[in-house]
């Protein structure tokens, strides 16, 4: 597994526990009634900061003979940015469609929906982002140029 | 000029020439029947449909035997795309956060401006892909060979 295999499945396990704690937040706040303080439990989204720690756990080479990030890792990297761009524009676009759909044209949403909205697209874009890279390391691209093994080899 | 080059120039036009249309029409109609009225200019937006009409215009010619779309364009489309999706989060964070600072977290704002949102958001990423297209076609050799 290389580093950014790892980093993905960093990223991966830390947003769908964090998504897995504010789902199951709302669902307390929704049977226990809403209350203005009880909110303030979703304060614990600062766990989120835990992904830029990524960049730290991974920084170190795994092995000083061993190239890092070489044209493959490249060309991966785009290509599961052009998903996570097309995936996103999918998502927001539903989005709109289920906002029209229940509270119909005229109906208002809060400034605030929007900066939850944001954040809820991050979290998506981190899934999306994580996976598809799992995805072509270990599938589509890997089959196509020959997946690498863990001593560096083209198998 | 490649097909890929022909169809950024054409989006590239379709949307700078709509859009001012749309503004002139809305500038004059303000001018001459006043504000509600002359938002009418902005039924002229509907032309922006002429982008849906790229596979159609720039259709590869039946029986043409030359190459379309090799790993080069592949690699500037990627970038274009990339490009573009790097401006769509700064677009779009910008797009949810200045309502924040007009009118407040807990202002309301109508549900049909979140699609008028994504459109225009949209409409500025096709024009960052189109200009980064050209630009790195731009950057080739003898005739973007």
């Amino acid at each position: 597994m290389n580093k950014a295999q790892k980093c993905a499945w960093f990223n991966l396990t830390l947003t769908l526990v964090i998504t897995a704690l504010h789902a199951s937040a709302f669902l307390m706040i929704a049977m226990m009634g809403y209350v203005p303080g009880r909110l303030n439990t979703i304060g614990f989204i600062v766990v989120f900061g835990l992904i830029g720690i990524s960049a730290v756990v991974f920084r170190r080479k795994q092995k000083f003979s061993k190239v890092e990030f070489d044209e493959r890792d490249k060309f991966i990297n785009k290509k599961v940015l052009v998903v996570d761009y097309f995936f996103l524009w999918a998502i927001l676009l539903a989005g709109c469609v289920v906002f029209w759909r229940y509270l119909g044209p005229e109906g208002t949403v809060r400034v605030y929906a929007l900066c939850a909205l944001l954040y809820g697209l991050f979290l998506v874009a981190m899934v999306v982002h994580s996976v598809a890279t799992l995805f072509l390391y270990g599938g589509g691209c890997g089959a196509k140029f020959g997946a690498i093994t863990e001593t560096g080899e083209v198998s | 000029m490649n097909r890929w080059q022909k169809i950024a120039w054409y989006n590239l036009i379709v949307i700078v020439t709509v859009f001012t249309l749309s503004g002139v029409t809305i500038a004059v109609l303000t001018i001459t029947q006043g504000m509600p009225k002359a938002l009418g200019g902005l039924g002229l937006l509907g032309f922006l449909g002429f982008l849906g009409l790229t596979p159609i215009i720039f259709r590869k010619k039946k029986g043409e035997l030359k190459i379309d779309f090799d790993e080069r364009d592949q690699v500037i489309w990627m970038r274009a795309n990339v490009g573009a999706y790097s401006v769509f989060w700064l677009v779009f964070t910008a797009a949810c956060m200045i309502p924040w600072f007009i009118i407040g977290p807990k202002g309301t704002i109508p549900v049909y401006v979140l699609p008028m949102m994504l459109g225009g958001i949209g409409m500025f990423l096709i024009v960052v892909q189109s200009v980064l297209t050209l630009i790195q076609y731009g950057r080739g050799g003898k005739n973007h060979e």
